[in-house]
């Protein structure tokens, strides 16, 4: 019993993680429909910022936390203008190939610049651990559940409150309409993207306090959060949410109960969970298409 | 049906109150080097409903695209108020005051009602103008009022046709365009939609331009009308003229 509750802290500790980085790839899909492969390696970079930031700078990543968001956000909106925008209308496959062309080099500009020995940002809490009964959570672990929970529902109401997020959903839903009423559709797909990178910034920052962090580990993000966006459905944020808990929980549990391997086969049990829900409910756990909330 | 290549049969009529608004004035246009439009010449005047009918493959619906800057008009140019709009886009076309409704259904299905409405004004950043205008709107169109909180998504054919209506007036235009209104309504439905259009021009001065598959309709509705053959205009003239010629019946409204 108590191994089951403490399982369920850390799954939905991980599952909170794993919703921000996956809305992010999943914002970029529904509005433009790019799968973006080099989605865990713009994590990565954004722990690796945060890492920097306190190194060199002594901020906290809590205090660096709107700097990655602004710096992702101009980031993506570079990239998408650049690089994808002008294979957008050609062949499917032409985004895909750009980006994971773009996943490599940033690994390889990483290890170039930091080596592959893995890094850890430090934090004043870093060693505190908050002790409820019999339950453990390390302080940096729930600073990046709160912060993730916190950016995901300003994700929301950005989308469902403001014009500017209307008006992306708009773009997602129709984008000859979105035309018609005067929407500059490049300039939606280029702040998608943008936003969407933004996130994962954020995210990596969160994550690069909690564990070691490495140039190489952004495919498996990569991975994940597609796995995630699928079978939450790709659009709702809350089908997004619950997805996320979903996988962290059962790699929680697989890494309580079997000791050792017990994270690696978390992360095959979700892709095997992916193949059973898309065989029984093509359509996700809730339903694919455009950008909801 | 004629086998060469028709010629105008029928002479302008004078009826048509105000000044030119519109005016396409041998427009050549086409898809990748192929031209569709031999030299189109229409224009519509302040106030009217004007009707473009024609056969399938005629090109009336390249005429849309040529005047609404969808497709490259290669020769000939269109003139809006008295500005050279040949090569503008929509964007642009909007802010001088002309608005459009495609086709293919344009409401965004998972905003609701009022969201769909309130981006028809994403041009303007004054939120109280949009207010004040969706209330206008609502009040022209009692129905989407009703169901201002449903997504579009959910709305009947009808419905959808009076928001994507509702949602080209809110930028205020004063001309419409129109690309086959009538698609996917009931003949119920397309009455009435008609109708509100005949009510729009006599309560808000809107002038129409309509492009219709739906000839007996569109031109009994129309004040004047053009009939499109193989890329140049065979007749045109009062809607009712045009229902009365006996070529025209011949040639496409089935005698």
């Amino acid at each position: 019993m108590h191994t089951l509750i403490q399982v369920i802290i850390d799954g939905v500790i991980l599952g909170g993680f794993y919703a921000l980085m996956a809305q992010g790839l999943s914002l970029i899909f529904g509005i433009m429909r790019v799968i973006n492969l080099a989605h865990g390696e713009f994590l990565i970079l954004g722990a690796y910022m945060a890492w920097v930031a306190q190194e060199y700078l002594g901020l906290d990543v809590l205090m660096t936390l709107p700097l990655l968001i602004a710096l992702g956000f101009g980031f993506g909106w570079v990239v998408s203008r650049v690089v994808i925008m002008p294979v957008l209308e050609r062949h499917e496959l032409m985004p895909l190939l750009i980006t994971f062309g773009l996943a490599s080099v940033i690994a390889g500009l990483l290890t170039v610049t930091f080596t592959t020995t893995p890094k850890v940002t430090t934090a004043a809490y870093s060693d505190s651990v908050i002790s409820l009964l019999d339950y453990r959570v390390s302080v940096s672990k729930a600073v990046m559940l709160v912060a993730a929970l916190v950016l995901l529902t300003m994700l929301t109401l950005f989308l469902n409150r403001t014009k500017k997020g209307k008006a992306m959903k708009a773009t997602a839903q129709n984008r000859e309409a979105a035309r018609i009423v005067g929407i500059n559709v490049t300039r939606m797909y280029c702040s998608a993207f943008g936003l969407g990178t933004a996130v994962a910034f954020a995210a990596g920052g969160l994550f690069s306090v909690t564990q070691g962090f490495h140039p190489f580990m952004g495919g498996l993000f990569t991975l994940k959060a597609f796995v995630i966006v699928v079978l939450g459905g790709g659009g709702r944020v809350s089908g997004t949410l619950a997805a996320a808990m979903f996988v962290g929980i059962i790699e929680a549990g697989l890494s309580g109960y079997v000791s050792n391997i017990g994270t690696s086969l978390g992360t095959a049990a979700a892709f095997v969970l992916v193949v059973v829900v898309l065989a029984l409910r093509p359509e996700g756990i809730s339903r694919l298409g455009g950008v909801r909330a | 049906m004629p086998t060469s290549v028709p010629e105008t049969h029928t002479k302008e009529s004078s009826i048509a109150p105000g000044e030119v608004m519109l005016e396409a004035a041998g427009v050549i246009a086409g898809y990748g080097g192929f031209d569709i439009l031999h030299g189109i010449d229409l224009e519509v005047r302040r106030g009217e409903i004007v009707s473009v009918v024609g056969p399938n493959g005629s090109g009336k619906s390249t005429v849309f695209k040529a005047i609404y800057g969808l497709i490259n008009v290669r020769q000939g140019m269109v003139v809006f108020e008295g500005e050279n709009v040949t090569a503008m886009g929509p964007q642009e076309l909007l802010r001088t005051g002309m608005a459009m409704v495609p086709q293919l259904s344009t409401v965004f299905p998972s905003l609701n009602v009022y969201e769909n409405l309130e981006l028809g004004m994403y041009l303007v950043r004054d939120k109280a103008r949009v207010k004040t205008r969706i209330d206008d709107i609502f009040d022209l169109f009692p129905r989407l009022a009703d169901r201002r909180a449903q997504y579009a998504g959910t709305l009947s054919g009808g419905e959808r046709r009076a928001l994507e209506i509702g949602r080209s007036l809110m930028l205020n235009p004063r001309m419409i365009l129109m690309d086959e209104p009538s698609v996917g309504l009931s003949p119920i439905l397309t009455k009435e939609m008609f109708q509100q259009l005949r009510e729009l021009r006599d309560t808000a001065g809107i002038t129409f331009l309509l492009i219709e598959q739906n000839a007996r309709s569109a031109l009994e509705l129309a004040d004047r009308g053009y009939v499109i053959q193989r890329g140049l205009v065979s007749h045109t003239g009062t809607g009712e003229a045009l229902l009365g010629d006996e070529e025209v019946r011949r040639a496409f409204l089935g005698g």
